[in-house]
């Protein structure tokens, strides 16, 4: 109906008045508001005539419920009022059956809460970008290895190659990142941990909104840079640096051409400083059209709506063409594909990213884990108040007696569990805020809960109804199907499939929270296996220091000199690559070895002192002297690489090495892990080489004191860039802080759903006694001691807990041998852990069993019987 | 028995309800009341005082003007009981003793 043709009052008004008010007051309240409607209409307009009728209608509904009485009200809605005042009184009379009700369900609540914040937060990724579905990085595989790799790493050639011919391309951009460089602008000298020279058309690419500048007009030119605002407030002082001159390594001086808003924190990549990526490649030297050298990144914008995978798959045939690299049975030497940029964050497989990957698996078990607890918790709510029904029975009867429906009873079990549940939300709500920034802090991310955000509330809202539901359902119908006149008897016994169900569900907390455990407890001991292995090197009082001043690399001998002269410093050296993580590689070579008999190795530069830094020891012949100068030509193996070449006698043995360089094997030294302990031990040569150096110190006297004296020595050569020092201890942690992460958190995890399955039990136990009272003083009347019944209860949650051990074990196995394989080097689960969860849960069920099981055991049965 | 009370909004309701004779119902109270107070009165609040003053016995309600047009809608007078005059009354005999009792040298100052 037109809205203007209308002339009597809103009809959503009156159908809510019709909905909330008795027939008495409807009728009184509809001719008022009618004849001051009609009156408006003339005065104010239709429009602000239906506003005040609104207004006036829900004034005499709010009258009527809360200041009023509630006789003027219908029957349903005073019925509400009446559960909700009814279920307010239940739940503060029983104090403790509400307050272990509501830690529960809390408990659950937080975590869930948390991680949800926390994996939300990870999927944000890249999300705020406006062509964000267009946008694509491109990475590759390489052809002819045995294992599968990719890596982002492409071209320079190919991003024009592709905008020349594929229409479906929009847009392309080139990047390299280079780290650590030093500005100075100012009189202000800063390291910048990363730069990105890049072409302009990311920010045609990006959404990256400017500050001061055109933004079509950033790093256009070669010398131009283009800065983020708190960059541009370091510097300057001021987000209007337009202009502004920023010298890098004393040398190249630049002009600032733009300053953009600092990117989102769910980035993958955070530009601070970006220059122009033509113009600085060319002064740096580096080539463009090599199709063979790939240290550059390449991001695609796509027209809307193209294909990714159809875009893919003309890639090859554009290799083909441009780089002479034709398609034959073995394919190319590499294959491009796409990812979405969103995806880049969770492409951990892919080699050289930028910027930390997270295993999008690894979410998803959180979330799992965090479901799983928040059903504990609600499982828990239907045990407790299935238990709870029976001592309401007469309650109940006699409401039913006295005219009340099946649904009106429901309703009142329902906002009974409503109310519950909505308080566990409160509590846990207030526990999330404040404990969210600790939580923050420890997985390392910004969270945040936007307080102000509607969206937010609403999903809170629709949540808490699901949780309601899910809660509550079962233990409302029970209770309000009961047949009248057995509950007023008292002759309730929950039925025979009631109780499996309630078993069933303790036995399924217990399933998780022993799996739980299981998980935990290996994670832990694979922890403990990772501290205490022996990886053949030392780690202890190892200091990592930075050579990326020119000035230090270009002295590098008399600095490491410096260093030694220290007392306290008991060795000096540099290696290619940290023992933790060797990268290079190369083909085993030695004269009279076929091509394809070659298999690949791992290669390290070091300089003499290396094996005495990291206390690595030999096994056979010798390491490097510096007093032997044919040492330049030796080389040094591990134990693998003996192995695996099927040598007898490796000393003296000649081989071809980087570059075609001869030399001969002097010393064979003991297997240490390369890599992390996730990879096996792979054959590795070690030769004399101080190139590209990492420079490691290992300190024997007093470490503060040694740092200060080391300091020195640094400034007496590197005046400019700032004084930089690791431990390698943390280098070594860090391939494993993921794992100490999950540590953690299935820790958290665990104790709280054994927390949970305690309060189930507990619940149960409640039940079962409250059940089986006559029975058991019937018994004790019979003779029965009171030791006799308590193990006639217990046996029971043994019983049940047996079962719960049978399906977790196998389960637990299963995930846990999984994330074991991982490892290359790990430990055995053994019955131990499974023996020892047990015992734990044995001890846990009994402690939570015990209250009520000893209370009914030792019980006067006069008290449970004298009313037959 | 306890002794009813007059609250200060009652009293002004109970008041436009004399006044207005055979006349009172829900939208001329309403309309009284805000003609004297010069502010808008909430129907709402206006139905709720008038169900606490019929529990007092201070007014009397009846049913009239419904028409077949009016489907389900009626008006519902109301007429103020002596019981209601003699409250009002009461109130104001009050008041009044205590206002002659505050000193006229303080209100000559106040006014001044």
């Amino acid at each position: 109906m037109n809205r203007s043709l209308r002339q009597g009052p809103p009809r959503f008004g009156v159908w809510l008045l019709k909905q909330l008010c008795s027939y008495d007051f409807l009728s009184t309240a509809l001719w008022d508001l009618e004849e001051l409607h009609e009156h408006n209409r003339h005065t104010k307009g239709q429009f602000r005539a239906d506003l005040i009728y609104f207004k006036d209608a829900l004034g005499v509904i709010r009258h009527l419920y809360f200041e009023g009485k509630s006789q003027y009200s219908t029957n349903t809605t005073a019925m509400l009022k009446n559960n909700l005042v009814l279920s307010l009184r239940n739940l503060k009379r029983n104090k403790s059956y509400s307050s272990i009700n509501l830690a529960g369900l809390a408990s659950g609540l937080l975590i869930f809460l948390m991680i949800i914040t926390y994996v939300r937060y990870e999927l944000s990724f890249d999300n705020y970008h406006q062509r964000g579905s267009d946008i694509y990085q491109i990475y590759k595989s390489v052809n002819g290895l045995d294992v599968e790799y990719w890596d982002n790493g492409t071209p320079g050639p190919l991003a024009n190659a592709m905008e020349q011919e594929l229409p479906e391309v929009e847009a392309t951009a080139r990047m390299i990142h280079w780290r650590n460089l030093l500005f100075t602008a100012n009189g202000n000298t800063f390291i910048e941990p990363d730069f990105y020279p890049v072409d302009p058309s990311i920010f045609q690419i990006f959404s990256i909104q400017p500050v001061d500048g055109e933004i079509s007009q950033f790093i256009k030119e070669p010398n131009a840079l283009a800065i983020s605002e708190s960059v541009a407030q370091k510097y300057f002082g001021r987000s209007n640096a337009v202009g502004e001159l920023l010298t890098m390594s004393d040398e190249y001086t630049f002009k600032v051409s733009g300053v953009f808003k600092d990117m989102p924190q769910n980035s993958q990549i955070r530009f601070d400083v970006v220059g122009n990526f033509e113009g600085l490649i060319k002064e740096f030297g580096q080539g463009l059209t090599n199709w063979n050298n790939n240290p550059y990144f390449t991001y695609v914008l796509t027209r809307p709506g193209v294909d990714p995978l159809a875009l893919e798959a003309k890639l090859p045939a554009l290799r083909e063409k441009f780089a002479n690299d034709p398609i034959d049975e073995d394919g190319q030497l590499y294959t491009y594909y796409l990812q979405t940029l969103q995806d880049t964050h969770f492409s951990s497989k892919i080699q050289g990213a930028l910027g930390e990957t997270v295993n999008r698996s690894r979410l998803y078990i959180f979330m799992a884990i965090a479901l799983a607890v928040l059903l504990m918790s609600c499982i828990n709510y239907v045990n407790l108040a299935t238990a709870r029904s029976i001592s309401k029975l007469k309650e109940v009867g006699t409401r039913k007696i006295v005219g009340a429906q099946k649904r009106h009873l429901f309703l009142q079990f329902l906002v009974e569990a409503g109310m519950l549940v909505g308080l566990a939300f409160i509590v846990a709500f207030v526990l999330f805020n404040l404990l969210l920034p600790a939580f923050a802090n420890f997985v390392d991310r910004p969270l945040t809960f936007e307080l102000t955000s509607v969206q937010n509330w609403l999903y809170l809202a629709a949540f808490w109804l699901v949780l309601t539901l899910a809660a509550g359902s079962y233990p409302a119908v029970m209770a309000s199907s009961y047949n009248p006149l057995s509950m007023l008897n008292g002759r309730i016994t929950g039925g025979r499939s009631g109780a499996w169900l309630r078993n069933g569900l303790v036995v399924f907390q217990l399933v998780l929270s022993a799996g739980l455990a299981i998980g935990a407890m290996t994670v832990g001991q694979q922890l403990k296996f990772i501290d205490e292995i022996d990886t053949g090197y030392t780690r202890e009082k190892v200091l990592l220091l930075s050579t990326r001043d020119n000035n230090i690399d270009d002295n590098l001998s008399s600095y490491m000199e410096g260093l030694s002269n220290i007392s306290g410093v008991a060795a000096v050296a540099s290696s290619w690559s940290l023992p933790t993580n060797v990268t290079s590689n190369i083909e085993a070579n030695w004269p009279g070895i076929e091509e394809n008999e070659r298999i690949p190795m791992y290669m390290m530069g070091v300089t003499h002192d290396f094996f005495n830094l990291y206390k690595i020891s030999m096994k056979e012949g010798r390491a490097f002297d510096p007093e032997i100068r044919s040492d330049r030509r030796g080389i040094i193996l591990n134990e693998t690489a003996v192995k695996a070449f099927g040598w007898e006698q490796p000393i003296g043995r000649e081989m071809i090495t980087d570059r075609g360089r001869k030399g001969r094997v002097i010393g064979v030294v003991k297997d240490f892990h390369i890599k992390s302990l996730r990879e096996e031990i792979q054959p590795l040569q070690i030769i004399l080489n101080s190139n590209y150096a990492r420079l490691a110190v290992r300190v024997s006297g007093d470490l503060d004191q040694v740092i200060g004296e080391i300091e020195k020595v640094y400034e007496s050569f590197s005046p400019q860039y700032p004084f930089d020092l690791r431990f390698f201890e943390d280098e070594f942690e860090k391939a494993y802080a993921s794992d100490r992460n999950m540590a953690s958190l299935t820790g958290i995890f665990t104790i709280l759903a054994v927390i949970i399955a305690c309060l189930g039990i507990y619940g149960l136990a409640s039940y079962q006694v409250h059940n089986q009272i006559k029975a058991l003083g019937i018994r004790k009347v019979l003779g029965a001691s009171s030791w006799r019944i308590a193990r006639m209860l217990f046996s029971k949650f043994t019983l049940l807990l047996l079962l719960a051990m049978f399906v977790a074990t196998p389960l637990a196995l299963l995930v846990m041998q999984g994330w074991l394989d991982g490892f290359a080097y790990h430990v055995n689960i053994g019955a131990g852990v499974f023996i020892l969860t047990f015992l734990l849960f044995l001890a846990i069920v009994f402690a939570s069993a015990g209250y009520h099981t000893f209370r009914a055991a030792v019980a006067n049965p006069v008290d449970s019987l004298n009313y037959e | 028995m306890k002794k009813l009370t007059l609250g200060a909004f009652e009293e002004l309701v109970l008041l436009s309800v004399g006044v207005l004779q055979d006349n009172a119902y829900g939208v001329t109270i309403k309309i009284e009341l805000e003609e004297q107070l010069k502010k808008n009165i909430s129907l709402g609040a206006l139905y709720a005082a008038l169900q606490r003053l019929e529990e007092k016995g201070w007014v009397d309600s009846r049913v009239g003007g419904i028409t077949e047009k009016q489907g389900g809608r009626r008006k519902q007078y109301f007429d103020i009981t002596r019981a209601g005059v003699l409250a009002l009354e009461e109130v104001r005999s009050m008041r009044n003793g205590l206002f002659d009792r505050l000193p006229a040298a303080k209100i000559k100052w106040l006014d001044s």
